[in-house]
Parts: C-alpha cells; sequence; structure tokens
C-alpha cells in the first residue's frame, strides 16, 4: 500500500516494523493533506468551532439564560446602560445576548453530531460488516431490509417519533442515528467484499486464521479510510438535521439554545430583527462547509490509489 | 417492458407495510393516552364513559388487532378523521398533495436540467476559472440549509428590495392567475433546487469525467471527430445514466426538503399539514401524512427506475 510508495529511511529490520509503518503512513497523509488548503481551513475552522464548544463558560460575554426585557431585540452593537454590556451580535426576543446563545448552541450542534453519528457507525458496522463478512442469505436478508428502510422519508417519520413519544436530547440524537446507519451498512459491506477478494485474506485463511483474526486484523483496517470519511460528512448532515428539526419546533426545547431553535424562535421576526435569523442560520452554515472541507480534504488525502 | 413496471409495483408493497408498521410502532409507543387526548374535556370525570369511548374506537383491543384494523380500513383508502377537525382525513391531503407537487416537481426538474448544464461545464472546462467557481458554489451549496437559504431569499428580495411576495401561492384574490403563481414559486424552488444542484452537478461532473476516460471516447478522437461531438454525443449520454438513478434516491430529499420550505413560505401543501397535524398530536393526520410522504418517495424512486431501463439497453426487462 502506501509504504511502498516511499521507502521509509529506516530499514524496516530495526525496530518493530508496525510503529514504523504507521509513521510512514501518518506522514505521507499529512503530506497530502498540508498540501489541501480548503482540508486545512476547514480543518482550522472545526478547532476552533471545538474550542468555543469547550470553553463556552469562558468565551460567552454573558449567560446565556440572563435575560433583560427592556433590551429585546436590539441591534448588533447595543450597549446595555445599566450593566455596561455590549451586545455584540445583538439581543434575542427575550432580551438575552445574541453570541452566548450562539456560543452555547454550538455544545448542541456539535454533541448531536457526533453522537448520532456514532449510533449510525455503530449499527451500520455491525450490519455492514455481517453482510459482508458472511454473504449468502444473511447477506441477502439484511441488504433487503437496509434498501426498504433508506426509501422511507426520514423527517416526516422524525418528526413522528419526537411528537409522539418524546422530545429529550437523548431521543434526538438516538433517532438521528438509527435512521441513518442504512448508508454505513452499505458501504462497510461493499468494502468488505472488494477486501475479502484481495490475496491477504486468502493467505491469512490458509495460514488457518480463525474469523474473528481475519475481521480485526486483516479487514478492520482497511475499512478505516473509508469510514473516517463518511464520519465526517455524517456529522455534517446530523447536524443539519438536528438544526431543522429545531427549526421547526419539535427538535430540541428552549430555553436550552440550539442553532436551529433559534431560528424557530425567531421565525416571526425577520423583519424587525434579521440578525436573530440570520446569525443563528451562518453558524450552521459556516460548521457545515469545516465539515465538509474537512471530509473532502480527508478523502483526497487517504485515498490509496491517488499517487503523489 | 410492462412485465418489468409491473414487478417493480409488486415490489413496493413490502415497503408500504414496513412503513405503515413503523408508524403505527410509534404509535403504540407513545406514551399518551389517545383516548384521553381525543375525549371532550367534560368527559374526563365519568371514566365508565371514557371507556365507552375507548371500546367504540376499538382501542382497547391488543395492537395487532388494531393494526390489522387500520391497514384494512386504509387499503380501502379510508385513511379516518382528523381528531382535531372531524375531517376525513384524506378530504385535508387532497388539497394539499397537488400544490406540493406543484413546488417538488418544478425544483426536481429545475435543478436536474441545472446539475447537468454546471456540471458538463466544469468537467470539459476542468481546472479552469469555471470549474473553480462550480467547485465552490457547489460546496456552498450543500452546506447551506435550504432553510437558511429561503430566510436570505426572503430578506433580499421580498423584505429588502420588495420584488417578490414573501409567502404563500397567489396573492389574495388573483388565485389560478399563472405569472402570479410563478412569482409565488420563485423562492421557495430556489430554496429547494439549490442544495441538489450543488449535489447533482458534482456528480455530473465526476461521472463525465470517469467517462471522457474510456477507449471508446479516445477511438472517437482518433477518427478526427470534434471535441463538441465527443462531447456531447458519444460522453454526456452515457456519463447521465448514473445520475438518473441518483436522482431517483434524491426524492426522499425532495420530500423532507418541500416540508421545511412550505413551512418557511406559508406554502399550503403536505409540510405544513404535516407540522400542523404534528403539533396537534393528531394521530390518524400523521399516520396517513408518513404513508403518503412514503408513498411520493417510491413513486419518484419508481419512476427513475423506469427511467434508467428506458436509458440504458443493457438493462433487461425480463
Amino acid at each position: 500500500m502506501a509504504t511502498a510508495e516511499k521507502p521509509d529511511t529506516q530499514s524496516p529490520l530495526q525496530g518493530p516494523a508496525a510503529s514504523s509503518q504507521e509513521q510512514t503512513w501518518l506522514r505521507i497523509f499529512w503530506r497530502r493533506f498540508r498540501k489541501n488548503k480548503l482540508a486545512m481551513l476547514g480543518g482550522t475552522m472545526l478547532l476552533i468551532l471545538f474550542s468555543i464548544a469547550i470553553f463556552a463558560p469562558v468565551v460567552a460575554p454573558q449567560d446565556r439564560d440572563e435575560l433583560d426585557l427592556s433590551y429585546r431585540l436590539k441591534a448588533p452593537g447595543t450597549v446595555n446602560e445599566t450593566t455596561g454590556q455590549t451586545y455584540i451580535l445583538g439581543t434575542d426576543t427575550y432580551g438575552r445576548d445574541l453570541l452566548s446563545r450562539l456560543i452555547y448552541g454550538s455544545r448542541i450542534s456539535l454533541t448531536v453530531g457526533f453522537i448520532s453519528t456514532g449510533v449510525a457507525l455503530t449499527m451500520g458496522l455491525l450490519v455492514g460488516s455481517a453482510a459482508g463478512f458472511y454473504g449468502g442469505w444473511i447477506d441477502n436478508i439484511l441488504m433487503r431490509i437496509v434498501d426498504v428502510l433508506l426509501s422511507i422519508p426520514t423527517l416526516p417519520l422524525l418528526l413522528t417519533i419526537l411528537a409522539f413519544v418524546g422530545n429529550s436530547i437523548w431521543l434526538i440524537m438516538f433517532v438521528i442515528g438509527i435512521t441513518s446507519w442504512m448508508g454505513v451498512a452499505r458501504l462497510v459491506r461493499g468494502e468488505i467484499l472488494s477486501i475479502k477478494q484481495r490475496d491477504f485474506i486468502e493467505a491469512a485463511r490458509a495460514m488457518g486464521a480463525p474469523d474473528a483474526r481475519i475481521m480485526f486484523r486483516h479487514i478492520a483496517p482497511n475499512l478505516f479510510h473509508v469510514l473516517i470519511v463518511n464520519a465526517t460528512l455524517r456529522v455534517a448532515t446530523a447536524m443539519l438535521t438536528e438544526a431543522t428539526l429545531s427549526y421547526l419546533g419539535i427538535g430540541v426545547q428552549p430555553p436550552t439554545p440550539s442553532w436551529g431553535n433559534m431560528l424557530y424562535e425567531h421565525q416571526n421576526y425577520l423583519r424587525m430583527a434579521p440578525w436573530t435569523d440570520i446569525y443563528p442560520g451562518l453558524a450552521i452554515f459556516v460548521s457545515m462547509l469545516a465539515f465538509y472541507f474537512l471530509g473532502d480534504g480527508l478523502r483526497d488525502a487517504l485515498d490509496p490509489r491517488l499517487k503523489e | 417492458m410492462l412485465m418489468y413496471i409491473t414487478r417493480r409495483v409488486l415490489q413496493l408493497i413490502p415497503l408500504l407495510l414496513v412503513i405503515s408498521f413503523v408508524s403505527f410502532g410509534i404509535y403504540q409507543l407513545s406514551p399518551g393516552d389517545p383516548v384521553k387526548a381525543y375525549a371532550p374535556r367534560e368527559m374526563m370525570k365519568h371514566p365508565e364513559q371514557l371507556e365507552r369511548l375507548r371500546r367504540q374506537l376499538g382501542l382497547d383491543k391488543p395492537w395487532y388487532v388494531q393494526y390489522y384494523r387500520w391497514m384494512e380500513r386504509t387499503v380501502q383508502g379510508d385513511l379516518g378523521r382528523s381528531m382535531i377537525t372531524g375531517q376525513p382525513v384524506l378530504d385535508r391531503f387532497k388539497l394539499a398533495i397537488p400544490n406540493t407537487l406543484k413546488m417538488t416537481v418544478t425544483a426536481w426538474v429545475i435543478s436536474f436540467a441545472l446539475a447537468i448544464i454546471v456540471g458538463v461545464v466544469s468537467a470539459t472546462r476542468r481546472y479552469t476559472l469555471v470549474d473553480s467557481a462550480s467547485t465552490i458554489f457547489s460546496f456552498a451549496g450543500i452546506s447551506v440549509p435550504s432553510f437558511f437559504l429561503g430566510i436570505l431569499l426572503m430578506l433580499l428580495f421580498a423584505v429588502k428590495l420588495k420584488w417578490l411576495p414573501s409567502i404563500g401561492m397567489y396573492t389574495p384574490g388573483k388565485e389560478g392567475d399563472f405569472w402570479d403563481g410563478v412569482i409565488h414559486m420563485i423562492m421557495p424552488v430556489t430554496a429547494l433546487a439549490v442544495t441538489e444542484i450543488a449535489a447533482t452537478s458534482r456528480y455530473v461532473r465526476s461521472s463525465l469525467l470517469e467517462v471522457l476516460k474510456m477507449d471508446y471516447i479516445r477511438t472517437a478522437r482518433s477518427k478526427g471527430l470534434s471535441e463538441r461531438i465527443v462531447t456531447y454525443k458519444h460522453a454526456l449520454r452515457n456519463s447521465l445514466m448514473p445520475v438518473v438513478t441518483f436522482l431517483g434516491l434524491n426524492m426522499a430529499s425532495f420530500v423532507s426538503g418541500a416540508l421545511v420550505i412550505e413551512n418557511l413560505f406559508a406554502w399550503p401543501g403536505m409540510g405544513r399539514v404535516t407540522i400542523q397535524a404534528v403539533f396537534q398530536q393528531d394521530y390518524p393526520m400523521v399516520m396517513a401524512a408518513n404513508l403518503i410522504f412514503a408513498f411520493l418517495t417510491v413513486v419518484g424512486n419508481l419512476i427513475a427506475d423506469i427511467m434508467y431501463a428506458v436509458v440504458d439497453p443493457r438493462v433487461k426487462f425480463s
């Protein structure tokens, strides 16, 4: 694979072979990745976003729920005369600082994005690898189920679940996950089917390696590069789904701020206070853009077929 | 051909069964008591009346009996009555479905046409300024939530410039007027189509680039055919085949998109009716909405499959 292109300066006989191979692989990846300006930009944007989410209490100029009803829907830059506080991005309909709510909203978006992606990846991996590895009737049944589930429109279904079963944040993350694992399952199955054809699997089998060893030792590492790209894009999609549900008023419930429900709360103030709609929307847009830039760069940098 | 279509239609039955089962299952999982939600308030004090109502509605039976009865009625075209208005569910949707179709089908057609143009242009002028511009457009297009794009359009064209009407299908009093309808459609259709154009044009681009590498293209070029004929006559047709499948799969996202966009632009379609029903916890309406949305998606996929079979001579109908 990648090591064949540029032999490591170290002789493979010196030191543990696996670790030097890993280093080379990482180095090649980094060299390719660094060259991609958009990917670096996406990565940097995401680092900033993560820091903002983690350090929200420090970064936010005000408490997210602190309200001043005499300062409702004030334009960006307004100064509160009693506290001396500047509302950098203005205030919302309850006189809360919009910037602080946006900063805390990043926590919800990212948490939902990552946890529901985790759920989707776990289910997709289980189903996809069962189908790809065992083949035959197991594959047939599982893939028919995937086909059927893929053609169910998810948004109405999500709305139904959240409206009738409840809309706690945990349920939201879980249902976004369980309605989006089918793509992962297909991807994993396809990859495994093609890896299974290769000679080194044949060789492992001939040496009497048990199923579990072939699966974890020989197949799993080769799945990594497609999964990481898929997961990156999936986080963005999951964040969008949460934003959509919250925008419709069915997702994360106020006063917990989410970028989506901030739009929901202010959908009638578009004329009076456009900033209450523009900034939350921009936050969603920019973070999705960052994930797509990163995902695209990862795909190019990790693709073993592309030569430098 | 007819056999093929029949077989594909028959394959839809298990799908619709699964969807009905899932949406019925959600209802069973929900913690609320439907009888209490349905009953008038003064009945709450009389448990024996509540029980009678429960029996009348058939809600005292085990879930599989309820499911069977519901399916039996659904197959006969009776989707029940709204728990809020008492109107037959289908009557509510009958008015809304054509409005939704008007918007989604227009957006679907426009996004298909524009995606091909953008994709072909950027594939044939690879690594030029045009190609980079379309790359940036597609990144922005897939990242912008349709509702946010809709909000921006509304702010610009309805609030600031006052060129376009912000909500509804027609100006009151001008119902049915063709041009008035077109003007009202511009913003919702744009908001709905941009994401799809962005995603599909990338797909067209890579598919065309793939085909342009094939041997028969080299043959065509070495025969001395002009680049124009090679691209549009030999390569384009073949590269569009996978795109057709992609469009079928996209039907689901159009349907979801319509739900959101209708809500923003107060478009009197399925999405509005559904969201309202969800908020009112109007179960028969929500269940019917799920079925209808699934049905529309499935029909979209079916049309794409048939189109694919028509375009690709390699598909056997037997």
